[in-house]
């Protein structure tokens, strides 16, 4: 009998994991640079099966709504199959991480600002621009501007989303405000009064899990200020607009104009004193037509987004992009050129509540005075801060910020506590 | 008395060894693929970086050299081992005073026992909404506390209190499985002993300290192991209560590997906090063996 010596086995077991780690290694070279498989032009041509993940956005999410979508593009492509896979929202990013690095990634993936930088710095996602190399110009230059990295554009804008002041106009009146806030000074006029009503006058979220996006970041633009320096190696948050901004979230939540627990953990519409209808105003609704399943539509009113120096609405595009591992390129950009094709973005942005990134595509909601209110102020849309360690970057200043929040530091101590850890962050490659 | 004339064959040459390796083959193969294969590799990538492109590159102990020097790990760390300290104790004497109610014969006892194993089969996500709402400045704990005079309390929202609370919650979610397994072991116990003891005139207490608790040490250690695993994996509670915060009272090392890895693809280093995780379990595992074993022998 042979004897397995300890260090042979110690030997055997590493030998294997470097092996499959190699292979493992070697396999992913290959998806990483890939080649540019162009935008096709003679639709008969074009061949394969494209996995398109997707999310349940609004209605799209839906039995059946997909199928018709599909049968017009297989019309034109007949020679291409599109499977359809709506994920759920819920953890989004580590079904798709996993996915990628199983080497089981879909085709097409709907995606947000947040993903481009991060996911292009990795070199997994396919250039697109030769996808709208035709009407470029029809898109909105801030949409493209957020679905692109280092000049290069990785995802083809499908929808833009305008976040909305909305106001609950029964909780309004019983405060006796005629007018939804549209600047800061008009949320320090309403609070005190709906307050004294016994309703709940808005909302600030600083429970870690969330996004700053479309929390302090908007405040910290409305007053001015800016996340990262415009060459995005410093903070530059720790600024008097920041301070600024800081100051006023304090003073929403110290005067209990917000709920307390919100600055700890995050509801359901459903159970916040919005979906409730106890809170008169939300300083940006990311979707009023998923707010009207909740609250009934005759109820809501919508208004410009908070100013203070500057008019700025959070928000966000939703654009599709190619991964590069993709073995259905060209049938992948027919695919997302067909869906992004004036008439099909029409559709999909007036069925589920969404504005249009394309120019020539407006007045979707021309009988809707509530939504189409957004189309307005399309131009004022920040989505967030576009750099790869982006969401890095929040997790090392939500502590900071949650701490003056809840009265532990000042938020002088706060802000510059967050730059340092910020700027430690930046610093390392 | 005849001597053997050939050599005995090797216990694992045996039908009845094949047999026992058939039966265990399917289970040893799982374990391979998604215990020991992960574990290597894990370990290998710490010594690594590694981009979801597929690029692996070798950077030596340098992950381990940068997670000793951050501060965010050894707070994970240190909120990890707290969240064991306090959840132990108290899930174990919850464990084992459920377990002493539910070892006796009454009517309808075995409903009981199902009612008391409810919370471990219970979604993670949807008690810890309950939970939440449970904990909230107007939620129910908060309104018994002042209907009975006692000070209320923001249980989530305060440093020193959101870890007590998270492990009223484990306590909670796990006591059913660990009162099933000491329940278990009580039943083993001959009910000859309690009889002598009685007769000798040993009261409910002696019975317990001397008769139950002493010979209910296995169960108690492998509910003790079981339990100190568990608490140094904690991440779904805390991911749906508190979401790490405030100002990460409450962030553990398995949260912090989730948001290194699938958050910020740092996968080296996230492999590198596994590591340590890993060394950290191991360690409490061999001690606790060792010790069992001892007790065995005395």
């Amino acid at each position: 009998m042979h004897r397995v010596t300890k260090a042979r086995l110690i030997k055997t077991v590493l030998a294997i994991g470097l092996t499959a780690a190699g292979a493992a290694g070697a396999a992913g070279c290959g998806g990483g640079g890939g080649d540019n498989d162009a935008a096709p032009t003679d639709p008969a041509s074009v061949e394969g099966t494209v996995t398109f993940w997707t999310y349940p956005i609004g209605s799209s999410g839906e039995d059946g709504y997909w199928a018709p979508i599909v049968k017009q593009f297989q019309e034109k492509y007949p020679k291409v199959k599109v499977d359809i896979v709506v994920q759920p929202w819920t953890k989004r990013e580590e079904t798709l991480v996993t996915a990628i690095a199983g080497r089981q990634g879909p085709d097409v993936v709907y995606f947000n600002p947040d993903f481009i930088p991060k996911f292009a710095t990795e070199r997994v996602l396919e250039e697109v621009a030769d996808v709208i190399a035709d009407d470029k110009s029809d898109f909105a230059t801030s949409a493209l501007e957020s679905m692109s990295w280092n000049g290069k554009l990785y995802g083809v804008p499908l929808l833009m989303q305008v976040n909305l002041g909305v106001c609950h106009k029964d909780v309004l009146a019983a405060g006796g405000v005629d007018k939804c806030p549209e600047s800061w000074s008009d949320v320090e006029a309403m609070a005190p009064k709906v307050k004294a009503a016994g309703y709940v006058p808005t909302d600030y979220t600083a429970a870690l899990p969330l996004t700053l996006n479309h929390s302090f970041y908007p405040y910290l633009w409305q007053a001015g200020g800016e996340v990262l320096s415009p060459d995005g190696t410093k903070a530059a948050f720790n600024s008097p607009e920041g301070l600024r901004a800081l100051e006023f979230v304090k003073k929403l939540v110290d005067s209990g104009w917000t709920v307390p627990q919100s600055l700890t953990t995050s509801e359901t519409l459903e159970q916040s004193p919005l979906g409730k209808g106890r809170q008169a105003f939300v300083n940006g609704a990311s979707n009023i037509l998923a707010l009207r399943k909740v609250i009934a539509p005759e109820k809501i009113v919508s208004a410009a987004p908070l100013t203070d120096k500057k008019r700025v609405a959070a928000g966000s595009v939703g654009g599709l992009s190619v991964l590069a591992s993709s073995d259905a390129k060209a049938a992948s950009k027919a695919w997302i050129d067909f869906l992004t094709s004036p008439e099909q973005l029409r559709q999909f942005d007036q069925k589920n509540g969404y504005y249009s990134p394309r120019k020539s595509v407006t007045g979707l909601f021309a009988d809707d005075p509530v939504m189409a209110l957004g189309e307005k102020y399309l131009d004022t849309v920040r989505t967030g801060v576009m750099h790869p360690k982006a969401r890095e970057l929040m997790d090392v200043i939500k502590p900071h910020l949650q701490a003056a929040l809840l009265g532990k530091v000042t938020p002088q101590a706060a802000l510059a506590a967050a730059e340092k850890d910020a700027n430690d962050l930046l610093k390392r490659n | 008395m005849t001597a053997i004339s050939r050599r005995a064959t090797p216990w694992w040459r045996s039908k009845a060894a094949l047999a026992g390796y058939v039966f265990i083959l399917p289970y040893v193969i799982f374990f391979l693929a998604f215990r020991i294969v992960p574990a290597v590799m894990g370990t290998l990538l710490s010594l690594a970086d590694y981009s979801l492109a597929g690029d692996i590159q070798f950077v030596g102990t340098e992950n381990f050299s940068r997670l000793f020097g951050d501060a965010v790990f050894w707070n994970a760390l240190w909120v990890t081992a707290y969240y064991t300290i306090l959840t132990i104790p108290l899930s174990m004497v919850v464990a084992l005073g459920m377990a002493l109610l539910c070892d006796r014969t009454l009517r309808g006892m075995s409903f009981y026992r199902a009612i008391f194993f409810l919370p471990v089969v219970t979604s993670t996500v949807m008690s810890g909404v309950i939970w939440v709402w449970i904990f909230r400045n107007d939620g129910p704990l908060n309104w018994l506390l002042d209907s009975v005079g006692l000070p209320t309390a923001n249980w989530l929202q305060n440093e020193a209190l959101v870890m007590p609370a998270l492990a009223v919650v484990s306590a909670w979610k796990d006591f059913g499985y660990n009162m099933l397994i000491l329940l278990a072991g009580m039943l083993a116990i001959p009910g000859e002993y309690y009889e002598a003891a009685s007769v000798d005139g040993a009261g409910w207490r002696h019975r317990f300290f001397h008769i139950t608790l002493p010979l209910l040490r296995p169960a108690l250690f492998v509910v003790l192991i079981l339990e100190i695993i568990k608490s140094f994996q904690v991440f779904d509670t805390i991911y749906v209560m508190t979401g790490g915060g405030p100002v990460r009272a409450s962030y553990s090392l398995t949260y912090m590997i989730y948001d290194q890895g699938f958050g910020y693809f740092d996968f080296g280093y996230a492999s590198a906090a596994g590591v340590i995780l890993l060394i950290i379990t191991l360690i409490t595992s061999l001690v606790q063996r060792r010790i069992m074993k001892r007790g065995r022998i005395e």
